[in-house]
């Protein structure tokens, strides 16, 4: 499965990538973003920063302070005074920062749910689209990781604080250090920086195969989901194919062991050469301060004093340097991501252009569907970066009346889904209008539009609620036009075997005591889903491919019910490969390669002798010799009267019902 | 991976469950807990090198013993600083390197697991719910990460506890010689020691219980909301996933849902976040009051001229130490406790049973392909449901001939192929082939009478050569199989491609860039591969269900070709595609109401009348309609 995002936006405005943002405007989008999340985030991030360098402080202040205290002879009160107030210090000091870390920790796990909402309000406005530009797709797919699991964002916790912290430290250190000798506050941070420089390098050896190892987990974590499914397991082992399997497994295990071989080589190799710069750093410090001790210009508090100052300026500048490494690129990217695509817009207005009573009273009513000479295309992005259009729909136009029934058919591929996904409004055509009643489709707003059509996919979505919000999906309970749905589903049969009937909770991966239905369950589930919306279009692809031939003749019969209740107009639209399906159609669409090939009634197809009327023949050769075989025994008077009372039968049953 | 034996309760099986977990995922790595452990000795001897130094070039400027001598010290110092780290740095980059690739290499092991385990626990979701577990546990390093991890800091804990107190002890012991008061005294110092110890494992104590209490929310609460609010984000990584969200109302149920998860999310933050501060707060001041008592105590110590002043810095700063180790040892056991817990778990998964090992019978080689087959008395039911999918199904048959199962959906006939295959065993009553209970084959052997093409089959994402092979070591003799059997299946343009450079991979799942194919084409694939076979038994359920009428009509008609001579078992909802069988199986509520050829099923009036006609009345009143005017 191409895991990839699908969507792509209209009317966003055109910002070139390459103009980057700044620094500053990037954490304050981040800052608000985790500001809105909790005040109290703020307050551990500012405690925290301060409790760090204060401890620090008093991490060198306290051997040096006990130090005088036990060389000094006079003044011991001032002393010891000034020794208690570090070791207080040091006490809330270290009581603070932990928790604050741990308070910022625990809220790290915490923040993907806020994301999440964030992404979730965002992602229902725009459209789901083509994957289009590479670029857009990975605006998508950052803003996706960090909902999901906070990539990027997690980082930035730590990162603010810690880079402030680090960032005063090693100012004030410098100076500490400065004032004593300017040499040695220039060594200490050259060799720091020189440290990062080493690691740097190492980083751009890893970030260089970084892709291709992000290749490889996906592939071997695509294996570790196979096998672990239920369906591919009997495969697997019907088939036998562990070995290969495991052989493909191994083979990019293989490979990601030698990429993270070179790139610890490389890792090494730097990390010996700075391993030297640290016992420069060391040396140079330990030779100029005891010079000091020895010429008599210091004390041997002082001394302990500026050894912890230059390590701790140490401390700091490579803190500085490696937070920013390791964390702000990350946060950088994630942040500019995910406001580029809160920045997105939707292709629905926002504002009423079309009165909701107008909307009402299509619903009522019924509209006139008018495809007008719609083309569209796929656009990918090649390896080459170009973008290559691949044309599904070529000027199609097609009219659906109120209360008509169309029969949609078509070879694998021929565009039928994406024509329904135009009329439903998921995509925009690329040339061409879709006219509602005249009203040009992006008129309305999404909710107007939506509420006019129903639809059932071949790919479903089923919610983690109670059965009945599943058939309701969102529209008000209405007992009566639930049970009716229900009978002419005919899921009623196993809404009725359930002991917990509409409260019954589905999707048992997440809902303990979940049911979990079989593809014909499923299908007649969902049937009864399109039809409760009760609106004036009603679409259904493929909506017996899994169900066994009387509940399909069920289903036929009562979609036809269902149209026609209340004597109101209802067009529909069906899409099967079982011909038989339109026979309770008005007329057919044949669509083949993207263009309406054919049009007409069964009858005119079938005279025409057309392309439709060779696919009839195909499905029907078989049935069609056995019953006229049949038919002919029944002339000679066999059995034709449980014949007929059979089909009678059938259409009884929708009609006792009603 | 024999190692069935049930863990003891408590630290000692906590210990044998990570050997488990290490010895499997390694795989004779012994070089990766070596380094660790080196990693962590030297981590430990670092910084007490620095704290001594500090003690002695102190000691020997207050000593007034120059500071010649002092810097020599010092350059010394610095330089086996170097060298050590210089070893760190190797053992290191060798501990990372092996690091990176260790979730992958847990995972190697899950997915050997996963397809030697017995089907029916792969359908078992409590029981993969632990694997998923197992999945989501440190998605970097994995479970042996933590555990290297946990190694790692033990050694250094551990170690540089030991080096403080051999630095100190003595030094305790010279102090007590000295005492003449209280202060110092052997009891002093003992007493002192003692305090330590007593808060240090209090507190550890407390840290573990709390600890426990919110794994236990992150485990229970967190993880429930966290799968529901991946759902719904995964709703929306596909196009296809949600196309119905969009229509209708169907997006306010799931606006008001996610609202209930944050709202969950936030209650159960703020009770986790009070639990980290009562935790951590109560433990960090626990740990600066230690501190700041060493350094009082030190402080007395050398205010009474018992320890030079370069030993009360040295002495002090042993003991900060000590006691940061102590409080990394709490870090070290939380994360030994969750190392621990995720071990067990895998190990638990790990030793799931699996059929492999089960039945040795070699199955009798059948020139003719003939097989007997019979069903006595089988019921069954799956795992946790209360209904029986099959009930008590007798069946015979010689076969030899094409055998057409068609019912009503949730009859059983997938059921009965399941069982048939042995993908899951009868809750009763025996499945018998050539008169052997097939439970006692060799299962390997047993499985290779079969090509089934499922309904829900899957086909992976590798070369169209292996898919179809389903082997990973192709040479002409299986290339030309798989082109004959692309042919047969209706993919001749894809016959040409196979080991050339155009060799297609099927979707893009394995290898980026593969091709990505129709429903209707997958399904011919997928026929191939059965073809490919060349299994005695064929088993086709449901196998157009995807595909056009004109595909469907070239695989009806190549039909004959794809089973050729071979026993064949049809299930389709199309009844006309079931004309082809001698022999029609009709099933209904688990059991066969029907038996008998499609001419004599539709002479009465049973359930098969009653599909055909379903069925059959569109397209004989059509063709009459088109046919008259």
């Amino acid at each position: 499965m191409n895991n990839s995002f699908m969507f792509s936006v209209a009317g966003r405005g055109e910002k070139d990538r390459e103009e980057k943002k700044r620094p500053l405007q990037i954490l304050r989008f981040y800052l608000r973003e985790i500001r809105l999340f909790r005040l109290v985030m703020l307050l551990c991030m500012c405690v925290l920063m301060v409790s760090e360098f204060v401890s620090s402080l008093c991490a060198i202040h306290l051997p040096s302070g006990v130090l005088e205290l036990l060389m000094v002879t006079e003044n011991r009160k001032g002393v010891a005074l000034r020794l208690l107030l570090w070791g207080a210090g040091f006490l809330v000091c270290s009581v603070l920062a932990p928790v604050c870390v741990h308070q910022l920790d625990e809220r790290r796990s915490f923040l993907a749910d806020h994301l999440t909402g964030r992404f979730l309000q965002k992602i229902r406005e725009v459209d789901p689209r083509i994957p289009g530009e590479k670029r857009l797709r990975e605006t998508l797919s950052s803003a996706w990781n960090s909902a999901s699991n906070g990539r990027g964002f997690y980082e930035g916790i730590f990162f603010v604080p810690d880079f402030i912290q680090h960032l005063f430290g090693a100012l004030f250190y410098g100076v500490i250090l400065a004032r004593v000798n300017l040499l040695l506050t220039a060594v200490v941070m050259l060799c720091a920086a020189m440290n990062m420089a080493m690691l740097r390098g190492a980083r751009g050896v890893h970030r260089k195969w970084f892709g291709k190892i992000t290749e490889d987990a996906g592939s071997i974590s695509y294996l570790v989901d196979l096998t672990g499914r239920g369906d591919a397991g009997k495969d697997v082992r019907m088939y036998g194919m562990q070995a290969l399997v495991k052989a493909k497994y191994r083979e990019k295990l293989s490979h990601m062991d030698g990429l993270y071989r070179r790139i610890h080589r490389s890792y090494l190799l730097r990390g010996d050469l700075s391993a030297l710069f640290t016992l420069l750093q060391e040396a140079v410090t330990g030779i100029v301060l005891l010079s000091r001790v020895q010429a008599g210009s210091m004390s041997a508090p002082e001394l302990v004093y500026l050894l912890g100052v230059s390590a701790q300026l140490g401390r700091s500048f490579e803190g500085l340097l490696r937070n920013y490494l390791d964390n702000w690129n990350a946060l950088a990217d994630a942040s500019e991501q995910f406001e580029d695509f809160l920045a997105w817009e939707s292709s629905w207005p926002e504002e009423k252009r079309v009165t909701d009573e107008e909307v009402r009273r299509m619903r009522r009513e019924g509209f006139e569907l008018r495809l007008d000479h719609v083309s569209f295309s796929y656009s990918s992005d090649t390896e080459d970066g170009e973008t290559t259009k691949k044309p599904v729909l070529r000027d199609v136009s097609l009219c659906i009346h109120p209360g008509e029934s169309i029969a949609l058919i078509g070879l694998n591929g021929a565009g039928k889904t994406t024509l329904i996904k135009l009329i439903c409004g998921l995509l925009s055509p690329d040339s061409g209008e879709i006219l509602i009643s005249g009203i040009p489709q992006r008129t309305f707003t999404r909710a107007q539009y939506v509420s006019l059509i129903s639809c059932l996919f071949q790919d479903h979505t089923v919610l983690p609620m109670s059965l009945e919000d599943n058939i309701l999906a969102g529209m008000e309970k209405d007992d009566e036009l639930l049970s009716r749905v229900l009978d002419l589903s005919g899921f009623r049969e196993i809404f009725d075997r359930l002991p917990d009937k509409g409260q019954t909770r589905l999707l048992p991966q997440l809902e303990e005591g979940g049911i979990e239905f079989s593809g014909g369950e499923m299908q007649k589930l969902l049937f009864a889903r399109a039809i409760y919306q009760d609106a004036p279009l009603v679409i259904l692809d493929e909506p017996t491919a899994a169900l066994d031939p009387i509940s399909e003749e069920k289903l036929y019969r009562g979609f036809r019910v269902a149209m026609e209740a209340g004597g109101r107009k209802r067009s529909s639209l069906f899409i099967s490969h079982r011909l038989a399906s339109t026979r309770f159609c008005d007329r057919i669409v044949l669509l083949e390669d993207g263009q309406i090939l054919e049009e007409g009634t069964h009858e005119e197809l079938m005279r025409q002798g057309g392309r439709y009327s060779r696919l009839f023949h195909m499905q029907a050769q078989y049935y069609a010799r056995e019953e006229e075989k049949r038919r002919k025994r029944a002339l000679m008077g066999d059995e034709d009267i449980q014949t007929d009372g059979h089909a009678e039968g059938g259409a009884g049953w929708t009609t006792e019902r009603n | 991976m024999d190692n069935r034996k049930e863990l003891k309760s408590g630290i000692l099986g906590d210990l044998s469950a990570m050997r488990f977990c290490l010895r499997t995922v390694l795989r004779g790595r012994r070089q990766v807990p070596l380094c660790a452990f080196v990693v962590g000795v030297i981590d430990a001897i670092h910084p007490l090198l620095l704290v001594l130094l500090t003690g002695l070039v102190v000691d020997s400027i207050v000593s007034g013993g120059g500071a010649g001598e002092a810097m020599r010290l010092f350059l010394l110092v610095c330089l086996l600083r170097f060298v050590l780290s210089l070893i760190r740095k190797y053992a290191e980059q060798l501990l990372n390197r092996n690091l990176e690739d260790m979730y992958e290499r847990q995972n190697d092991t899950i997915v050997e697991k996963n397809m030697e385990v017995d089907y029916a626990l792969l359908e078992d979701r409590e029981k993969m719910q632990v694997r998923e577990r197992i999945l989501h546990f440190n998605p970097r390093f994995g479970i042996s990460g933590i555990i290297v991890d946990c190694l790692l800091h033990m050694t250094r804990v551990l170690f540089s506890m030991a080096l403080a107190l051999s630095l100190m002890i003595p030094r305790l012991l010279e102090v007590g010689r000295q005492a003449d008061g209280f202060a110092g005294s052997y009891w002093c110092s003992g007493l002192f020691l003692l305090m330590l110890l007593t808060a240090g494992i209090l507190d550890m104590r407390f840290l573990r219980k709390k600890y426990l209490e919110r794994d236990e929310i992150y485990a229970g609460d967190k993880t429930r909301l966290d799968t529901r609010r991946r759902f719904y984000l995964n709703m929306y990584r596909t196009e296809e996933g949600q196309k119905d969200l969009r229509m209708g109302k169907m997006q306010a149920l799931v606006d008001q849902d996610v609202r209930e998860i944050l709202r969950a999310s936030d209650a159960l933050h703020k009770r986790v976040a009070r639990l980290s501060l009562h935790m951590y707060g109560v433990f960090s001041l626990v740990h600066a009051l230690m501190i700041l008592s060493v350094y009082l105590f030190a402080l007395i110590l050398g205010l009474r001229e018992l320890i030079s002043a370069g030993s009360v810095i040295a002495f002090a700063e042993c003991i900060r130490q000590v006691s940061g180790s102590m409080r990394d040892f709490s870090d070290v056991a939380a994360e030994f406790q969750e190392g621990a817990v995720a071990a067990r778990r895998y190990h638990s998964f790990m030793t799931l049973p699996s059929l492999r090992k089960r039945g040795s019978i070699p199955v009798e080689k059948r020139r003719d392909d003939r097989f007997s087959l019979e069903f006595r008395h089988v019921s069954f039911r799956y795992p946790g449901r209360d209904d029986f999918a099959i009930r008590d199904l007798n069946l015979s048959l010689e076969i030899g001939e094409k055998l057409a199962v068609v019912g009503r959906n949730g009859s059983g006939k997938t059921t009965f192929i399941k069982l048939l295959c042995r993908l899951y065993a009868p809750t009763e009553g025996t499945i018998l082939v050539n008169g052997i209970d097939i439970q006692k084959y060799s299962e390997e052997e047993y499985r290779r009478l079969f090509s089934v093409v499922f309904q829900d089959f899957v086909l992976p994402a590798f070369s169209l050569c292996e898919v179809v092979s389903c082997r990973a070591d192709g040479d002409t003799e299986v290339e030309a199989n798989v082109q004959t059997a692309l042919r047969k299946a209706g993919l001749r343009e894809y016959a040409e491609t196979i080991k050339t450079e155009k060799d297609v991979f099927v979707g893009g799942a394995y290898e980026p860039g593969g091709q990505s194919f129709s429903g209707g084409e997958m399904q011919k694939i997928a026929l191939s591969r059965a073809i490919c076979r060349n299994a005695p038994f064929v088993i086709l359920d449901e196998p157009t269900a995807a595909m056009d009428p004109e595909s469907e009509c070239a695989v009806f008609s190549a039909f004959h070709q794809v089973v050729g001579r071979k026993t064949a078992i049809y299930i389709s909802h199309r009844l006309a595609s079931c004309r082809f069988c001698e022999d029609i199986l009709v099933f209904d509520g688990g059991q066969v109401v029907e038996h008998g050829c499609h001419g004599d099923l539709i002479r009465e009036d049973g359930l098969y009348r009653r599909l055909w006609e379903a069925q059959a009345q569109y397209y004989a009143q059509a063709e009459d309609a088109g046919g008259s005017s």
